[in-house]
């Protein structure tokens, strides 16, 4: 299987990762921040050191800003609903993921939160600013927006569009899912209010983990409130983050793994496979362009502008029908709507969904390859395409 | 006899920052549950010093950990 869901969840990991997993069964059981016994205070240690790496790798300043989470999802859940209140509105992009829209969705119906929307422009960050500064009102508490499409691929202008809502009183949250890992995200730098991330995509991790910095997490709400190893007379939840926002045991082993996913990055020359990606991207990207039964929606992926994440559709074809193909020639990608309609609404594919290709860091030029020599006699093969 | 100090802090991950923090200034602390120093808030991290603390309070605060407490008490060892 040469697999090519990496948006989804990157596949295979490195083999430290797994390495990581194993070790901690063995020498990380306890329960970290709750007992005092050597184990505990160890497998703590372990959970710290994690959280040290992710500061380094976005450049925070303190790791108590770094917040485990269970996927970005439930990070983004964490902003959203412990951050707004009654009469706030939040402007949001038009290619958000529905971990984003249904909680606003959730939050507009049970408290009347207002949210709307602002064009994101391919490759024209001027535009895409200036029409998301057109559309904040006086109650938007909030702008938030995805740092590259998991549909389409396109990177969005996050720096300038955090010193926008700034620039208005409002926060800034950014769904850096598809992007965190290898792309430079300097959270203090940009003055990023809330980043927020999956573990178990391009920082190699294990699924069942995520990633929330928040700048000030203090003020946030938390979604759930319960044990966290201290001040356990007092009934009112802990204010000292990251606990504040991290009630329960922690995802110990997730996170030990996702520590070394995070340490493989940070000792990898990240430059260079970004540029890697790319390149392979730009490859497919050039075949696939020459073939008329064969529709793409964006432009040359280049690296200022998109993320090796690429969809396209067989004209005529359903895109789960293309997948479930490409499945049985041996390429693992996804079909559909990748949870994200407000980015088919955009470039008119709501009726067949897309397939998405991701490359990873472990992709190969000869993978990519023997992928377009498949897709390019794909039309041959008619009787193959049913459901 | 010698003082210890026991330096409480808000939670395990306060304790490790602060420890990393005097790790740096060669002040060597222990990370330890609190026992009875602290009355009427449960369980909780503390570091322990073996010796006067005041420096070492001030170098935690400087870096924006909440201290909750401090205990001074003389060591028999």
């Amino acid at each position: 299987m040469i697999y090519f869901d990496n948006a989804a969840t990157t596949f295979p990991k490195p083999r430290c990762v797994a390495d990581a997993v194993r070790e901690a069964f063995d020498k990380y059981g306890a329960n970290p921040g709750r007992g005092g016994h050597d184990m505990s205070v160890n497998t703590a240690m372990k959970v710290y050191e994690c959280r040290q790496n992710a500061a380094k790798l976005f450049s925070v300043s303190n790791p108590e800003k770094i917040v485990f989470t269970q996927n970005c999802t439930h990070a983004l859940n964490t902003v959203l609903k412990g951050f707004l209140r009654r009469g706030d509105h939040v402007l949001i992009s038009d290619m958000e993921h529905n971990s984003v829209v249904r909680p606003l969705y959730a939050l507009n119906r049970r408290f009347g939160i207002e949210f709307s929307t602002f064009p994101i422009y391919e490759g024209d960050d001027e535009r895409t600013c200036y029409e998301c500064r057109r559309r904040i009102r006086r109650n938007t508490a909030l702008v938030e927006c995805i740092h590259a499409s998991n549909v389409f691929g396109i990177k969005t202008p996050a720096k300038q569009l955090c010193q926008t809502a700034h620039r208005y009183g409002a926060k800034f949250l950014l769904d850096a899912a598809q992007t965190a890992g290898i792309e430079e995200i300097p959270f203090d730098e940009w003055n990023l209010d809330y980043l927020c991330t999956a573990g178990h995509k391009g920082l190699y991790g294990p699924t069942g983990t995520g990633l929330l910095i928040a700048k000030n997490g203090k003020s946030l709400r938390p979604l759930t409130e319960g044990g966290s190893g201290t001040s356990s007379l007092d009934k009112n939840q802990p204010e000292d983050m990251p606990e504040h926002l991290e009630s329960g045991t922690v995802n110990t082993v997730g996170i030990i793994g996702l520590n070394e996913g995070i340490s493989y990055l940070l000792n990898s020359d990240r430059k260079a496979l970004a540029q890697k990606e790319i390149e392979l991207m730009q490859y497919v990207y050039d075949r696939l362009n020459r073939l008329n039964h064969i529709e793409l929606y964006t432009a040359y992926p280049q690296i200022n502008t998109h993320v090796p994440v690429l969809s396209f559709n067989v004209k005529g074809y359903n895109s789960e029908i293309i997948t479930s193909y490409l499945n049985d020639e041996g390429f693992a990608l996804r079909g559909g709507y990748h949870c994200a309609p407000s980015a088919h609404k955009k470039y008119s594919t709501l009726k067949t969904g897309t397939c998405r290709m991701s490359i990873g860091i472990f992709n190969t030029a000869d993978e990519v390859k023997q992928f377009c020599d498949v897709l390019e006699n794909i039309h041959k093969n008619d009787n193959k395409l049913t459901l | 006899m010698d003082k210890v100090t026991i330096i409480a802090v808000g939670s395990i991950t306060n304790a490790i920052r602060a420890q990393k923090i005097l790790d740096k200034y060669n002040i060597r602390s222990f990370i330890q549950r609190v026992f009875v120093h602290i009355p009427n808030r449960g369980c909780g991290y503390c570091l322990k010093i073996n010796k006067n603390g005041d420096e070492a309070v001030e170098i935690i605060k400087k870096a924006n950990i909440r201290v909750l407490e401090v205990v001074e008490e003389l060591s028999d060892k």
